[in-house]
């Protein structure tokens, strides 16, 4: 972490910085020895990022990940809650039947019946309104156990869009696609939010706070997995589209940092990278020197990439009597320490602030002089896309192929050279300073005051809140949330047993059944619930389905990335997953004969091997027994086990399992 | 006895099994080993093991490695890649090279080109690389196989190219999961799983299921993800990939019929300079050069450089070079054709910069002035005076670039027509690799012949110039400075003075490139730690001839060329090179100041005495270890085994010897070719020439924490530089039961890539004791340089890999 040396205010003294300084500085130093993985019940630091988990009744758990910085502009907590998470632990110590459910970002709400007024109207760029009040328990932002669902939700809607409402009136279409892409858009906002805390946690803790370090890669996954890809994608390919993305993402803050610095420097002004919690830069700011401006030091200035005015010619700068910096400068007036011997005092004038996590460009987010002109380059893709939409009708371009060439040859000579025009939404940029802000101890709070007013004549959104109030939001949700779990009449836990009670459903119902009480559900606007009776069976049945599920994951990742268990995977943990295998795989329904199989393969223990082979035939399906119809005509492998692999499938046909595709032909051909 | 005997004759190999060993050779661009020891003994949470399971196994706790293996020269892939699999010194120097006398551009890691222009003509066999590593007589470690004895995944040296292994990605794209497909088409296209796997699924059929004795593999994974993300979680995830793939590759080995008899090696082409905490920042020396303070070049590079507003320069894999035409040009406005300068930033923590011929600047400005019509006569009689007086002082200059540069054309023309017979005759019988050959030859010997021409031509008129009957308004400029070339070196003195333009008085306004360079100062320089000067020192060879009265004068005279280090005005360093009798070479490093040239080829200096500051800091340099007094180290000249152990330690690692090597003309690969005719003795002074031409006038080290990419800067890391991080490689062995490497060996005698190729061929059995054997001498193998790493051998029995192996095929 850094700043420029010798920054300081002209007007504030600043020891909070300076202890803001010390603090992220040992926290810092903290990062390195950070211990990952927090147990069962405890609370462990990890840097600046903290997760602490607290039991809540009716078996679960909250890990909620803090950020430990001293009171900030806008909010006196010292723990600042940035991302909850509801560990469904079905009352016991086992972690092998633990779910991740639900996923909050405290600053993300509800938006109030005005906001929703005021995002239904086309063509209206602007955020009027905050919510002031938080009056209910905060909506979770995604729910981990079902992460196809907010694809599915999705994919419906638009059919619906097209199929009901398109066809209504052209207002009403109007209404309705502006409202849901508004929502959509600020859903999408808060999602990029909770990837960057994701991401810094990952940096600074590396493991995981919820078990495991693939967990924070399945929660990244599902934190991608909030639209169409959802519903389409594998768990896995999420996973892998989240760790692309966390590259991608920390490359294109690197470039643009570094672009942006090298046009500062070629263009005289000072380059100011704004440190995150964590240290990692995702904005800059730019300034001039004040000295400079007045003696005139130059008059040419290059805004194809920065997107500003000229300051060198600009009068409002002769005049500035807004904030400004003092700093000390050299000789060649390059910033120093203060004191430093032959230095002077000058002052700096804030220029603009870009988001540098942004693809392709440092994408401007404050024009210190113009505050209209980081909005304009926002509005003018949603202008066209809304005038397509709306004004032509072809907003679905892959039915208009015309379009859709136009569309995409306009958006890659756009993209391609960075033209800051028609560029992607800068609403996740937009909602990434803020949480940065809502953090940051650094800046100096009149600064800091100045680009969040600034920032918000950015958004084009109606429903998103300013700085101050999600602060506000964010803390209010958050002790509703506790206040909540801590009630008998919980929402959330209810919102739990009903979705247990769901799971539950699906061990003693068929899809038929299913779909019928999810149809009734949702005639009665929620009023029939299907519960199912209680037993101890049926418990237990629903107990040994979330276990299996964990098996299934770990067998799952060990067959992805093992290439010999024996040196590369913690064997006695597959051991145990293929036994439980072994044990349930007959009454439990489980998905893990590919990873078997492919375990048994890899592994070079004879033992385990056999034991693999014990846990294919325990499963009722046919994948299972055509895996073990292959093991057994192998000519490559060992006769005892092709041996044991044939009786094992010749005594589940004899069984009267059902088998079909390749099974019975083995088994017969090893009969005879 | 006999046995023994044997034994210590031949360390690879044990007695007694048969000859038919298999190399595998797993190469990875940029994999550094601090970053294996960082990760080496640390356990994964996930499943107890170590983090690296595959490579402690394997190497750690089954082979042997070398804790301080050093890339010889550049720490760049072009040059080290070829320095690895030959076993011989740099003939290629770096990634991309300029021939001065045609501005051709080398860019040898093209592997899309090659493809490209291997698709579009029938007259490209080999890739590039391979086709100056022929003519310099230089076999590389495949071709101690036969054709069918080998397997090579893509790379910089390819003999031809199998379609069928081409469409392996392809039918693998098609033959996957229809989800997976979805997900490709939502998620974007993965190059490296859909190609890099494909290879990798081939490379493990055949070690498993075939009997190539040489199989080879490129990986570039390392270097390509971190050059962008200094992110510590990217580097473990990228690492663990390396590791699972050496696992992937190791069991295949062990199921494999040969697994006794398999030498597996992993090695690494040069280290990586990253710091999570700090990003490597970006000087565009491209965009620089663009301007007057620069001298306003027109610029040849070999991919667009970065524009003012461009995020990243258009990827054209297609082409071999781009010129950026500066608009701020003194005199060539609009004539991008005559470009000024060249640039090679690859590896990015250094570039070499080729500067048009002085001389050929200053006739060029003048010719310009006398032919401007509203010159007065006094004027004019005085610059075309100067213009006289500057061709005849650069005579013997051209006229040394002509020595029998005519007669080496004549013979390419002659080889040409040879070839392109023997093409004619055999064309209809022969397989195809003998005629694509054949044509590449006929094509390389016209385009080599026919380019050299023009430069001729050009110097033969230049020469000619005489002041009786010159007139300026009725010759042709482009004919005496042909465009698109960049005539002879420039010496020190020209560097010092570099003419750019012509001053209304008639003197030239100069740049004293390495002043300015070396005072280039950034104002944002926002990370501690980082030095706002983004160039650390400057290289340049000087010829023996420039400076021999001045290095006599202060009692250095070695009768050879030595190399300049330029710090600053204060602070410049000689590298002197001492040939004993028997053959020994000695370098001694000699600090100086105030290198300056009073006239027109003569170099004068003051020898400094040692202080801090100095190029390569070994003066303050607390990892600098010698026996006995430093200064009395310094003050002498010492063997290159003698400087690694020195310097094997320090902040600049192996920089005297590499430098050395680095800057040091390759005439001895050519004098030593044995030729069958005249032709080809010529052919090969030819080629002899056209290596000498692209020595660049300035290499240009960059700090740390600095990178001169121009075409989209690296903020992850870097390469490319002297520094220790960037120069330690990776390189570890691991052999079957035949195979006598030794188990669990840590070597920590320094050695460097010369020494990668004898050790692997000793392993393999392929040399005796460290000779060629006849086979290899047939294939046109020439003694290795580099001395074998011995420590990794020894005649223990290997258990532990027979227990291996018995657990893999327990019947």
């Amino acid at each position: 972490m850094h700043t420029i040396a010798g920054l300081r205010s002209c007007r504030f003294a600043v020891p909070l910085q300076v202890s803001c300084a010390v603090i992220l500085m040992g926290l810092a130093g903290m990062m390195g020895l950070a211990g990952g993985a927090t147990a069962r019940g405890q609370s462990g630091p990890t840097g600046a990022l903290r997760a602490d988990v607290k039991p809540v009744r009716d078996g679960a758990e909250l890990i909620t990940l803090f950020a430990d910085v001293p009171a900030t502009t806008f909010s006196e907590r010292r723990s600042v809650p940035v991302m909850v998470v509801l560990r469904d632990t079905l009352r016991d110590q086992d972690p092998e039947n633990d779910v991740l459910r639900y996923l909050w970002v405290p600053s993300f709400t509800r938006p109030t019946v005005s906001q929703r007024a005021l995002a239904a109207i086309p063509f209206f760029y602007a955020r009027v309104l905050s919510r002031t009040r938080v009056t209910d328990v905060p909506p979770p932002l995604l729910d981990l156990s079902k992460p196809r669902n907010a694809g599915v939700a999705r994919i419906s809607w638009w059919v619906v869009q097209r199929s009901l409402l398109d066809s209504i009136s052209m207002p009403v279409m109007a209404l309705s696609r502006t409202s849901t892409a508004n929502y959509y858009n600020y859903k999408g906002s808060q999602l990029s939010s909770a990837v960057m805390i994701l991401n810094l946690y990952r940096q600074t803790a590396g493991a995981s706070p919820f078990g495991g370090d693939s967990d924070l890669s399945a929660i990244g996954g599902s934190l991608y997995g909030q639209n169409v890809k959802g519903a389409v994608l594998s768990s896995e390919q999420l996973e892998k589209q989240y760790e692309r993305e966390f590259h991608r993402a920390n490359t294109t803050v690197g470039i643009n940092w570094d672009i942006l610095r090298q046009r500062a420097e070629e263009e005289g002004l000072i380059f100011e990278p704004i440190p995150s919690l964590t240290g990692e830069p995702f904005h800059a700011v730019l300034w001039i020197l004040k000295s400079e401006l007045a003696n005139k030091t130059r008059t040419e200035f290059n805004s194809r990439f920065l997107n500003i005015a000229n300051p060198w010619t600009d009068v409002r700068l002769r005049s500035w009597k807004q904030y400004t910096k003092c700093v000390w400068v050299d000789s060649d007036r390059r910033l120093v320490a203060e004191g430093t011997a032959g230095a002077r005092e000058d002052e700096l004038i804030p220029l603009a602030l870009y988001a540098l996590d942004f693809p392709k460009i440092p994408a401007l987010l404050v024009d210190f002089r113009d505050t209209s002109n980081p909005k304009k380059r926002e509005m003018s893709r949603l202008v066209l896309n809304d005038l397509a939409r709306y004004a032509a009708d072809i907003s679905f371009s892959f039915t208009n192929p015309g379009y859709f060439i136009a569309r995409r040859t306009y958006d890659y000579l756009t993209s391609k050279k960075g033209i800051d025009f028609n560029q992607q939404s800068r609403e996740p940029a937009y909602a990434r300073l803020k949480t940065v802000l809502m953090l940051d101890c650094l800046l100096d709070p009149k600064f800091k005051t100045l680009i969040a007013k600034d920032l918000e004549k950015l958004t084009t959104d109606p429903l998103q809140n300013d700085v101050a109030a999600e602060t506000n939001i964010a803390a209010a949700q958050y002790d509703w949330l506790i206040r909540d779990l801590e009630s008998p009449e919980s929402k959330t836990l209810s919102r739990l047993n009903r979705d247990r009670n769901h799971e539950r459903r699906a061990l003693v119902h068929g899809r038929a059944s299913r779909f019928f009480f999810q149809f009734a559900r949702l005639m009665s606007f929620g009023r029939y619930d299907h519960r199912e009776q209680f037993s101890t069976e049926l418990e237990h049945r629903y107990e040994l389905a979330r276990r299996m599920r964990y098996h299934e994951r770990v067998l799952r990742l060990a067959a992805a990335s093992s290439v010999d268990p024996e040196v590369d995977q913690d064997v006695e943990k597959l051991r145990r997953s293929v036994e439980f295998v072994v044990e349930h795989g007959a009454t439990t329904k489980a998905n893990v004969s590919p990873s078997i199989e492919k375990i048994f393969l890899r592994s070079r223990n004879e033992e385990f091997r056999r034991q693999c082979l014990m846990g294919l035939s325990a499963i009722r399906d046919d994948r299972a027994k055509r895996a073990l119809a292959r093991i057994a005509s192998n000519q490559r492998e060992n006769p005892a086990l092709r041996e044991m692999s044939g009786n094992l499938l010749v005594a589940a046909t004899r069984s009267a399992q059902e088998i079909r595709g390749k099974g019975p032909a083995a088994t017969t051909q090893l009969s005879q | 006895m006999c046995l023994v005997t044997l034994l210590a004759a031949s360390p690879g190999a044990i007695g007694g099994f048969p000859a038919k060993k298999r190399m595998v050779v797993l190469r990875f661009d940029g994999l550094p080993p601090y970053l294996i020891d960082e990760y080496i003994d640390q356990t994964d949470p996930a499943t107890g093991k170590p983090s690296l399971p595959w490579i402690k196994h394997i190497f750690y706790e089954r082979g042997a490695r070398l804790n301080r293996f050093f890339t010889r020269g550049l720490s760049v892939s072009g040059s080290s890649w070829t320095s690895l699999m030959s076993g011989q010194d740099l003939v290629i120097k770096s990634n991309v090279e300029f021939d001065r006398a045609t501005a051709r551009v080398e860019d040898y890691l093209n592997i899309v080109r090659y493809y490209y222009e291997y698709t579009r003509k029938q007259s490209k066999w080999e890739s590039r690389a391979v086709e100056v590593l022929d003519e310099a007589g230089i076999p590389l470690a495949a071709d101690a196989y036969d054709q069918q004895q080998r397997y090579i995944a893509a790379s910089m040296f390819q003999r031809g190219i199998q379609w069928g292994e081409l469409l392996i990605p392809l039918k693998a794209k098609f033959t996957t999961q229809p989800r997976d497909l979805v997900g490709d088409f939502l998620l974007g296209f993965d190059w490296h799983e859909y190609y890099l796997g494909a290879w990798e699924r081939k490379m493990i059929a055949k070690i498993e299921h075939s009997d190539e004795l040489y199989i080879d593999y490129y990986n570039p994974i390392f270097d390509e993800t971190l050059h962008g993300d200094r992110s510590r979680e990217t580097a473990r995830r990228v690492l663990k990939e390396v590791d699972l793939f050496i696992g992937r590759v190791y069991t295949a080995i062990l199921r494999s019929p040969l697994a006794n008899d398999t030498v597996l090696a992993v090695v690494s082409d040069h280290g990586f300079n990253r710091d999570e905490s700090k990003y490597s920042q970006g000087f565009n020396l491209g965009r620089y050069l663009l301007t007057k303070e620069f001298g306003a070049h027109h610029l040849l590079t070999k991919r667009y450089i970065l524009s003012a507003y461009a995020y990243k320069t258009t990827f054209t894999p297609f082409a071999s070079e781009a010129t950026t035409e500066s608009s701020q040009s003194y005199y060539l406005k609009g004539q991008k054709e005559y470009v000024t300068a060249a640039l090679d930033y690859d590896g990015n923590e250094r570039a070499a910069l080729l500067l048009r011929n002085a001389g050929w600047n200053r006739l060029h400005m003048l010719w310009l002035a006398l032919r401007r019509s509203q010159l007065g006569p006094d004027v004019r009689a005085t610059l075309a005076a100067e213009f006289f007086d500057i061709a005849e002082a650069e005579k013997p200059v051209w006229r040394e670039e002509l020595r029998g540069l005519d007669e080496e054309i004549a013979a390419l023309s002659r080889k040409a027509e040879e070839k392109r017979s023997e093409l004619n005759r055999v064309r209809k019988k022969a397989p195809v690799p003998v005629w694509r050959k054949l044509k590449a030859e006929v094509e390389n010997f016209e385009l080599y012949a026919n380019s050299y021409r023009r430069y001729s031509r050009a110097l033969h008129l230049l020469l000619g110039i005489q002041r009786q009957d010159f007139d300026f308004t009725k010759m042709r400029i482009e004919d005496f400075i042909p465009p698109h070339s960049l005539g002879p070196r420039n010496s020190a003195g020209d560097l010092l003075a570099y003419p750019v333009a012509l001053n209304p008085d008639g003197s030239f306004l100069t740049i004293d490139y390495p002043e300015l360079l070396a005072s280039q100062k950034v104002r944002n320089n926002v990370q501690p730690g980082i030095s706002p000067q983004p160039v650390d020192f400057m290289a340049h060879r000087l010829p023996y001839a420039e400076i021999a009265g001045s290095l006599s004068a202060a009692g250095l005279d070695t009768a050879q060329d030595l190399v300049w280090l330029y710090g600053d005005r204060r602070h410049q360093a000689f590298l002197l090179l001492e040939l004993s009798p028997d053959g020994t070479r000695r370098l001694r490093y000699v600090p100086v100041r105030n290198v300056h040239s009073p006239k027109a080829g003569e170099v004068t200096f003051e020898v400094a005495s040692f202080e801090e500051g100095f190029p390569l800091h070994l003066w303050e340099d607390t990892g600098f270890v010698v026996n006995g007094s430093w200064l009395q180290f310094l003050e002498n000249f010492h063997t290159e085994a003698e400087w690694r152990q020195a310097l094997a330690s320090t902040r600049y690692a192996l920089s005297v010897t590499g430098l050395y090597a680095l800057l040091e003309r390759p005439d001895r690969y050519y004098e030593t070719f044995k030729t069958p005719s005249e032709d080809d003795r010529l052919v090969e002074r030819f080629y002899n020439r056209s290596r000498n031409h692209t020595e660049p006038d300035l290499h240009i080290l960059a700090s740390d924490g600095w990178n001169f990419d121009v075409k989209g800067f690296n903020p992850g890391g870097n390469h490319g530089s002297l520094f220790q991080k960037s120069l330690r490689s990776t390189l570890m062995f691991w052999g079957g039961d035949h195979i006598n490497i030794a188990r669990g060996k840590a070597v920590d005698e320094p050695y460097d890539t010369l020494s990668f190729l004898p050790t692997l061929f000793e392993a393999a059995g392929l040399l005796n004791g460290g000779r060629l054997t006849p086979s290899l001498i047939k294939r046109g193998f020439r003694p290795f340089p580099g001395s074998i790493v011995r420590e990794v051998f020894n005649n223990a029995p290997n258990e532990a890999a027979k227990k291996e192996l018995r657990q893999a095929h327990p019947h």
